[in-house]
């Protein structure tokens, strides 16, 4: 029933909407170490636009349906029983935290634009709607049963049994009860403003956004496995602090520095709030899953020369993260509140190629590691191809 | 080695189009359909997409099509029990005795273990196209195309992925491991039949390509409108083992030379126009032939043909109706009927002393139904009846499917 539920909905969104021909984006691809080296793709969102004409004069107004599917790789944080963090006793959770998830998101949203700045695509001011839904299976990760060092996973043990209970609600991954898939419908409002000029290796301004979603567990076609609702805020300032540009190719320079400094503040409510939900990412540690979490990242990149385009030249980024889980202990059977701080820094090097290949390297210090961890060093290299 | 080895070529076939600035444009050109149990079979299990550019090579002649296409798909794959996997020969070319004896998955050794596995994989094809000449019949078109480009694909066999979900077995019956990780028999030795299941499972596999193709017909990017004129295309794929493959202590994963010749003939029977341009309906007929064959010792699993027959030749007779387009350009349905004349010949690709030949003649009728919706909806439905099924002695029947999927024309 909800799959023609479902059909009917999508066919009768096409068919209202008497469109000429479609416009398409593709906006982020990922890759994961364990499937080809991180060489390959397993994932990709992608947008297609509707050829709605704009609605107010010189300012942009978007209707389109964008989809995000593949798999990716997600660690456990919190234990699936009682929603303890396992960070908070690291030497009691002695088996792999890593699992796979196959996903896909859809969300058609319509977006209005306000007020037209010369020097941006965007408009100064921006406010959107969006219908969204995901679905999700987990299962162990790609390397689990490979060889007779991986056979413990992060559902089975080593001796093949359960580590979980597998026909009861799981409290603290509510995603993983049951079947361990999951599908969750919600609505999303939000406010964008960008004030920038952003220009690949210059950027001057500021841009932010105010978002909300709403994600309960009676919306449609919903099978129950979440109920939140999710505040996000970010803002971004950018100051480009030195620019040294080509006398000869008009936009283009052979080095500039600029200074950006990102504030994300997130606030989460709900009872079962699934982990891709929680947000709060930075390098290195993990901002506790909590009522309210924080981060910041401050960086000075170091860019050029542009070799012969805009989007060819290698850069250099240090950056120092931090980050706050503050409040109530999401998926928690307990009642537990905690005021947790983390912090990391490190360098990212990269020669981005036409703007969709990057090499790149990173090496960070987490000198104030979740809970109970010990500080580490961590690197990685690699190839990645995006947008 | 083999990665550092990759980005080498990825940097030399990108650095041209460096030079040329700005960014390449995006496409997305599909999404494959949803299996049942997934997502209440509407989300997609795998996409298609990728970035071109048009980059002017040669002066006073059109520009090159420089592409990056990137693809990738996970789901259920079944086990092949119609070789046997330490020789490759076929089942059907077996007598009763050696049937009985045959080393092929499924057989009693086997036991409950399932064929079914998880085979995600994932597809990257770079390719520069440049066209000479103008077409006669299609302004938009070239009347001789270079096409070089190369193929990089990786793909896993893993246990099914219900395997690990509740309720499934768990540890209890894998298809390539004890539940102790240890490899389970035959896994555990060379397979030479099944090259992409041996060792650790895990394929990587490249392939250069060369495709010549001349254009004296009106081909337009959509179906909507009627096709016309003749089209012959030669495609040469070189897949050597030396050639960036995975090369594993059971032995080479791919080592390949397929040529394939292919000639098409389209002529409009009617067509009959709206007053904005638009077609109530219009009707085509076409005739194709394709002949192609495959040499070498290891064919990767992307490159057998079905029986594993290494020549096949098909004759392709087909009606296509059109019409109306309705709301917008590209809002249309479309019938097509197909009689299509396989015939697969020569030897057994895979089998080890390759001493196995045979001819096989498939005879197929089918119908097919669309529905398409604003360049990225299809509604789809088809039906055949298999006549002729050369050496599996199955009887005639029908057969249907159908489906709904999203996808971008270009």
């Amino acid at each position: 029933m909800k799959r023609i539920i479902l059909s009917v909905i999508i066919f009768l969104l096409s068919v209202s909407l008497g469109a000429i021909g479609f416009g398409y984006h593709v906006f982020d691809i990922r890759t994961e170490p364990e499937f080809a080296e991180g060489i390959f793709p397993t994932s990709v969102k992608y947008q297609f636009n509707f050829p709605v004409p704009d609605l107010i004069e010189n300012c942009k107004t978007e209707f389109a349906f964008r989809l995000d599917n593949g798999l990716v790789y997600r660690t456990l944080r919190q234990d699936p029983v009682t929603g303890e963090y396992y960070a908070e006793n690291p030497s009691l959770y002695d088996f792999p935290h890593e699992y796979t998830v196959h996903f896909d998101e859809f969300n058609l949203f319509f977006a209005q634009g306000f007020v037209d700045t010369s020097f941006s695509d965007n408009d100064l001011i921006t406010l959107f709607f969006s219908i969204d839904g995901r679905f999700e299976m987990a299962f162990e990760r790609l390397s689990w049963m490979k060889s007779e060092s991986e056979t413990a996973g992060v559902f089975w043990d080593e001796h093949g049994n359960y580590r979980f209970p597998s026909d009861s609600f799981l409290p603290g991954a509510p995603e993983l009860s049951d079947d361990r898939s999951m599908f969750q419908t919600s609505l999303t409002f939000g406010l964008k403003f960008d004030y920038m000029r952003d220009s690949v290796t210059r950027r001057d301004g500021i841009r932010g956004g105010s978002y909300f979603r709403y994600a309960p567990s009676w919306m449609l076609l919903t099978d129950g496995s979440g109920d939140f609702a999710l505040w996000w805020n970010e803002i971004e300032a950018s100051y480009t602090l030195f620019d040294e540009p080509m006398a000869t190719d008009e936009g283009l320079s052979w080095f500039s520095i600029v200074l950006d400094d990102k504030l994300v503040y997130r606030f989460i409510s709900g009872e079962k709030v699934p982990q891709y939900a929680a947000g709060g990412e930075m390098w290195g540690p993990d901002v506790p899953m909590s009522q309210h979490a924080i981060t910041n990242r401050l960086s000075i990149t170091f860019y050029g020369p542009q070799i012969k385009s805009r989007d060819t030249y290698p850069s250099i980024t240090i950056f120092w993260d931090l980050g706050w889980g503050l409040g109530k202990r999401l998926n928690s059977v307990e009642p537990v509140r905690i005021s947790e701080s983390v912090g990391s820094y490190g360098i990212r090097c990269c020669f981005v190629i036409v703007g969709i290949a990057e090499f790149y390297y990173e090496i960070g210090c987490s000198y104030d590691p979740v809970f109970n961890e010990d500080p580490y060093v961590e690197q990685k290299f690699g190839f990645s191809v995006g947008i | 080695m083999k990665k550092a080895l990759l980005l080498v070529l990825c940097i030399f076939l990108m650095l041209p189009i460096a030079a040329d600035s700005y960014s390449l444009d995006a496409f997305i050109s599909g999404v494959s359909n949803g299996v049942k149990g997934f997502g209440l079979g509407l989300f997609p299990l795998g996409t298609t997409f990728g970035f071109e550019k048009y980059i002017q090579l040669f002066e006073g002649e059109s520009k090159a099509e420089f592409q990056i296409e990137l693809a990738f798909a996970f789901n259920n794959r079944t086990l092949d029990s119609n070789y046997d996997y330490l020789t490759g020969r076929p089942v059907w070319a077996m007598s009763s005795e050696e049937r009985r004896n045959a080393s092929v998955f499924g057989n009693e050794a086997w036991g409950d273990r399932s064929l079914s596995y998880f085979n995600p994989r994932s597809d990257i094809d770079i390719y520069l196209d440049q066209g000479f000449w103008k077409n006669p019949l299609y302004d938009e078109g070239t009347l001789f195309n270079i096409k070089v480009g190369l193929n990089a694909r990786y793909a896993m066999s893993l246990e099914e992925v219900s395997y690990s979900l509740p309720g499934h077995g768990g540890l209890s019956s894998p298809v390539f491991v004890y539940g102790n990780g240890g490899v389970r028999a035959p896994f555990d030795a060379p397979l030479p039949a099944y090259p992409w299941l041996s060792g650790s499972r895990n394929v990587y596999t490249d392939y250069l390509y060369l495709q010549l193709s001349l254009n004296m017909d009106r081909d337009t990017p959509t179906d909507a409108e009627p096709e016309e004129g003749l089209s012959v295309d030669f495609l040469l794929e070189y897949g050597p083992w030396w050639l960036l493959n995975n090369i594993t202590p059971e032995g080479i994963q791919s080592d390949f030379v397929r040529a394939v010749l292919y000639s098409e003939q389209k002529m409009e029977i009617f067509s009959v126009m709206q007053d904005n341009g638009w077609y109530w309906v219009n009707m085509y007929v076409g005739h194709s032939d394709n002949l192609s064959y495959v040499w070498g010792s290891a064919i990767p699993e992307n490159k057998l043909t079905t029986d594993r027959l290494r020549g096949t030749l098909q004759d392709r007779v087909w009606v296509h109706f059109t019409g109306p387009q309705f709301m917008a350009g590209d809002c249309y349905t479309n019938i097509e009927l197909n009689l299509y004349n396989t015939l697969m010949f020569g030897g057994v690709a895979n089998e080890m002393d390759g001493r196995t030949r045979a001819v096989e003649l498939q005879t197929v009728f089918t119908a097919r139904f669309q529905l398409k919706l604003f360049g990225f909806i299809r509604v789809e439905y088809q039906v055949g009846y298999d006549f002729i099924q050369g050496i599996w002695p199955d009887r005639p029947r029908w057969w249907q499917n159908s489906g709904i999927s999203f996808y971008v024309s270009i």
